[in-house]
């Protein structure tokens, strides 16, 4: 018996991982999945794990590495759900065919084109039959149970598939139960170490996975597949069996029957909202109602066998769906039961509730109201409503304060106090005015700015945010508006330097004629400061924790004015929310030069943060002008390829009067601090002599 | 039995932690427990709330908490600016964070209440912690008021999330919100 | 948000719903000015995140509504002519 903790359903996922000892984990943050990936984070940097750790600049490539890592024969772990899931998709299917047996956990959110940050499996609805075995969880201590047992199941030469552990985001992912904690020896004992039968390293083997297959033999592969998938059902039991043995826990097989035994009734649910279904039958049990539940535990392979037995007893089936299969009129799992049952002799009827949509929490009493409504199907043997949608009124939002308001951007925000991207936002707006079209890749923008924009602020893909703009820009042109209406986007450093800068790059290319303005908080604010590669070196985020063995993030950060001066488009800029005049100057250079259609104007802004550098909210002003005063954060412009060093002090200040203002810098050396002050004087150097050379050599 | 507790509080008062206190602490007594803090703006000024339950696993839910039987607040205005009390079961328990005497105190809520604590936990944070940082003081006074909890295991709570002299202080905290809460049983009965 | 009787489910955002956020419920600080000291150079209303300020003629005109305290105004104001103060 090991150790017990409280904690939440992430951390258990990243003790299992941690317990698993996987060897290579790629990352990218996202809502509410991230804290996986900063608790393992952790273990590394505090010495607690042995594992590559990949801070990814999105998940496509994400799950890219994943694949490549468990290719070479490393037990490989990552974690993702919704827009991050959505993005992995066309490698989600490789992983299946190159048969790497990886373990995703997905703290299941919603994929967005309803926006929320709240549970619900429209994000795993997508993925769900490309070949993975699919694992639903209801408890944090089965989240860490299951972490191990995927692996060992995915690893097993008669399966050697990748796995997804699905986990409700908040009701598991942030919430804290108890929970056990096994014994690394134990765990050791029970899962050896990954043995890749085909690693594709030619000095251990010399046989590799391909998924060239001639034509002539797909439907051949898509029936041994299938097989694969029935015969990994064999293992589940098995694996979660021998578990039971070795830790004393057990969960049943693929489904758990709850007061199955003699019911007239069922209702069919997965993961967290289980628990308030066991309730709500419970409630009616004591009310003479024979009526039982039963919890999908694996959906992917369907467990055909087990819903036939329970379709024998029982007169009608009541299946709860979190996603709906738009176009079918009913949920997921209700098509996945309904189509199992169809050629049973006498099945019975089947019904489907859809519930819990976007997080929308489902209670007692809606599973009770489910369970009468199974009971009354069961009693008449009629279906009056096949699907029915559990719907939830809401409190109004906070009405908006109106105003006599002149500017583009009305006052107040959900932004941080003392948030600097709002100074910023407030000037690009009283340039451009509400004639404007904002782009708005995912960030701490999205939230606070939306609900007070006069001018039209739309919601990108985090790839594409620089492609959705192209495509507003192509259409404005095209009806004769390019001059008309400004573009511009309003991102942060992740959708410009990192998942966003394939796209900008690729319109930089082709010329498009808009303004692209990055706030750059230097990390991934939004999900809770993740480093982007436009974190300065040496700072502490989540994911490049000060521990034991780590000591802050070890890169440079990326030289954003030197890719776009590559790309040779016409204006180019850093500015700073200290120099207001220079800012608003910056803004409008660049709404002249795009409105006259030649071509890319970038302006890359820096936003000191107070609440991911850890500074008094206070001094957001002033720790920007510190960080142009020290050289820290030059304000330069590319103006068609003439460099140009804005503001020069005579003598810059010591980089210490700027780091000493933030505590993710607090646990820096004096070494450290040394080269950071050689780093910007050598970068200023740079300026300098780019500023003598005249134009850029290759404009 | 289920106990379903709900936790309000500004930001920088402790109330995540508080929750996360609670599931430990019942956890050492063998219950079941689940904590859950409401994610909003995480804003300085801004207010908080959390969840916990504690009982028996065959009687949780991991829905939405809508109608507590105990109430901690946390932040002695926060009654001026908003019903605390929405939900909270007929009977109910409160355990308020507040300067004023209880027979004073409890008027600022609108609710049929069986028992009520007031404790002004600021006062002894800062003295006792040298930050106005209420909570562990008011689980001490919970534990007390509400009976569902002993000083003990709270304390073996605080342990195992402080270290060394914040462990200890913290721990004497929760045993003076014990001892210093002021208790007024108001009428019988379960809840 | 609203919705369009022509466009069954489609979700949009008028602008003449949109207005203000009253955020004034976060502050525990408030800022003060002190008129004497203004020079009324108009930095405070430049720098207001929120923009709580704007700039009249007798000098910076303070909507509270708008106010979170976050104190950047008079953090950088260069007459040190505004002091936060605790909310009652």
């Amino acid at each position: 018996m090991g150790e017990f903790d409280v904690m939440a359903g992430n951390k258990a996922v990243a003790h299992g991982a941690r317990l698993a000892r996987v060897e290579v984990v790629p990352v990218f943050p996202i809502t509410p999945q991230t804290t996986i990936v900063e608790y393992v984070a952790d273990f590394i940097a505090d010495g607690l794990l042995d594992a590559e750790y990949i801070q990814s600049e999105g998940e496509h490539s994400c799950l890219g590495m994943a694949v490549g890592a468990s290719l070479t024969g490393a037990r490989t772990f990552t974690a993702t759900c919704s827009q991050g899931l959505a993005y992995m998709h066309e490698v989600v299917a490789q992983a299946t065919s190159y048969r790497t047996p990886l373990v995703m956990a997905v703290a299941n959110r919603t994929l967005g084109w309803y926006w929320s940050i709240g549970p619900d499996y429209t994000d795993v609805m997508p993925e769900i039959n490309l070949g993975w075995i699919q694992s639903f969880v209801e408890s944090n201590q089965e989240a860490l149970d299951m972490t191990l047992q995927l692996y060992k199941v995915a690893e097993d030469r008669r399966v050697m598939l990748p796995a997804m552990l699905n986990l409700d985001g908040f009701y598991l992912s942030y919430s804290q139960e108890r929970v056990e904690l096994p014994e690394q020896e134990a765990v050791d004992e029970w899962l050896p170490p990954y043995e890749a039968p085909f690693p594709i390293d030619p000095t251990v083997g010399d046989s590799w996975s391909t998924n060239l297959v001639p034509q002539r033999l797909h439907t051949t592969y898509r029936r041994l597949l299938e097989e694969v998938l029935r015969d990994s059902e064999a293992v589940i039991r098995e694996v979660g069996e021998g578990f039971a043995t070795a830790f004393g826990r057990g969960y049943g097989g693929l489904v758990e029957r709850y007061r199955c035994d003699d019911a007239d009734s069922v209702l069919v649910t997965m993961g967290s909202m289980t628990t308030a279904a066991r309730r709500a039958v419970d409630r009616l049990r004591a009310g003479g109602e024979r009526i039982g539940l039963v919890k999908l535990r694996f959906m992917r392979p369907f467990p055909h066998q087990e819903l036939a037995e329970i379709a024998g007893q029982v007169d009608a089936i009541g299946v709860v769906d979190r996603a709906v299969l738009h176009g079918t009129g009913g949920g997921l799992a209700f098509a996945d039961v309904k189509s199992s049952l169809y050629n049973l002799e006498d099945g019975p009827p089947v019904v489907n509730f859809v519930a819990g949509m976007g997080g929308d929490d489902i209670s007692i009493d809606d599973f009770q109201a489910m369970g009468r409504s199974v009971l009354r199907t069961a009693e008449t043997g009629r279906i009056d409503q096949e699907v029915r949608y559990i719907e939830h009124e809401a409190p109004p939002p906070p009405e908006p304060v109106k105003l006599d308001w002149d500017q583009p951007v009305y006052p107040g925000s959900d932004g941080c106090a003392g948030c600097g991207s709002s100074i910023i936002f407030r000037h690009l707006m009283k340039v451009l005015g509400e004639e404007t079209i904002v782009i708005n890749p995912p960030s701490c923008a999205t939230i606070n700015y939306n609900p007070v924009s006069k001018a039209p602020m739309i919601l990108a893909n985090y790839a594409a945010g620089a492609a959705f703009e192209t495509g507003v820009y192509r259409a404005l042109r095209k009806k004769g508006k390019a001059d008309k209406v400004y573009l511009t986007s309003f991102s942060g450093d992740g959708g410009t330097v990192d998942i966003g800068l394939q796209s900008i790059s690729a319109a930089a290319e082709r010329g498009e004629s808009f303004i692209w303005v990055c706030y750059d908080n230097e990390a991934y604010m939004n999900t809770g400061v993740q480093r982007s590669s436009s974190t300065p070196m040496f700072a502490h985020t989540t994911s490049t924790p000060v521990g034991e063995v780590w000591r802050g993030k070890p890169q440079r950060r990326k030289d954003m004015v030197m890719i776009m001066a590559a790309h040779r488009i016409p204006y180019i800029a850093t500015a700073s929310l200290a120099y207001l005049p220079d800012l608003e100057r910056k803004f409008r250079r660049a709404a002249e030069v795009t409105r006259a259609g030649r071509g890319l104007a970038y302006i890359h802004v820096q936003q000191p943060c107070a609440t991911g550098w850890y500074f008094p909210e206070e001094k957001t002003v002033e720790v920007a002008r510190l960080a142009v005063q020290t050289g820290a954060w030059p304000l330069v412009e590319v103006e068609d390829g003439l460099v140009k060093l804005n503001i020069k002090p005579r003598e810059l200040k010591p980089i210490g009067d700027y780091l000493k203002l933030q505590r993710r810098f607090r646990h820096l050396s004096e070494e450290q601090i040394s080269l950071l002050q050689e780093e910007v004087n050598r970068d200023w150097e740079r300026w300098l002599s780019l500023e003598r050379l005249g134009k850029l050599p290759w404009y | 039995m289920v106990e379903e507790i709900r936790l309000h509080g500004m930001g920088g008062q402790g109330v995540v932690a508080a929750g996360e206190l609670i599931a430990i602490a019942a956890s050492y007594e063998g219950k079941f427990c689940r904590a859950v803090p409401m994610y909003g703006s995480a804003r300085r000024g801004a207010p908080v709330l959390s969840f916990a339950q504690i009982g028996e696993e065959s009687e949780a839910t991991r829905s939405m908490i809508y109608h507590p039987g105990y109430l901690l607040v946390m932040d002695p205005t926060m009654p001026e600016a908003m019903d605390v009390t929405v939900g909270l079961k007929e009977g109910g328990v409160i355990v308020f964070n507040t300067p004023k005497p209880a027979a004073e105190a409890v008027k600022a809520f609108k609710a049929d209440l069986s028992r009520f604590g007031a404790l002004n936990a600021t006062v002894l944070a800062e003295e006792l912690l040298g930050r106005p940082i209420p909570n562990t003081a008011m689980l001490g006074a919970f534990a007390r008021v509400t009976g569902l909890l002993k000083v003990a295991s709270l304390q073996k709570a605080v342990e195992k999330r402080f270290t060394d002299r914040l462990a200890d202080l913290n721990k004497e905290a929760v045993e003076k919100g014990y001892e210093g809460v002021e208790v007024l049983h108001l009428k019988e009965g379960r809840h | 948000m609203s919705g369009d009787e022509t466009v069954k489910g489609v979700i949009l955002l008028r602008r003449k719903d949109l207005g203000g956020r009253d955020v004034a419920s976060w502050r525990v600080y408030k800022p003060v000015v002190d008129g004497e000291k203004c020079v009324k150079c108009g930095l405070c209303a430049g720098y207001c995140p929120e923009a709580a300020i704007t700039m009249g003629e007798e000098g910076p005109v303070l909507d509270l509504r708008f106010c979170k305290g976050c104190g950047v105004c008079a953090n950088e104001c260069p007459a040190k002519a505004i002091a936060m103060e605790k909310e009652a």
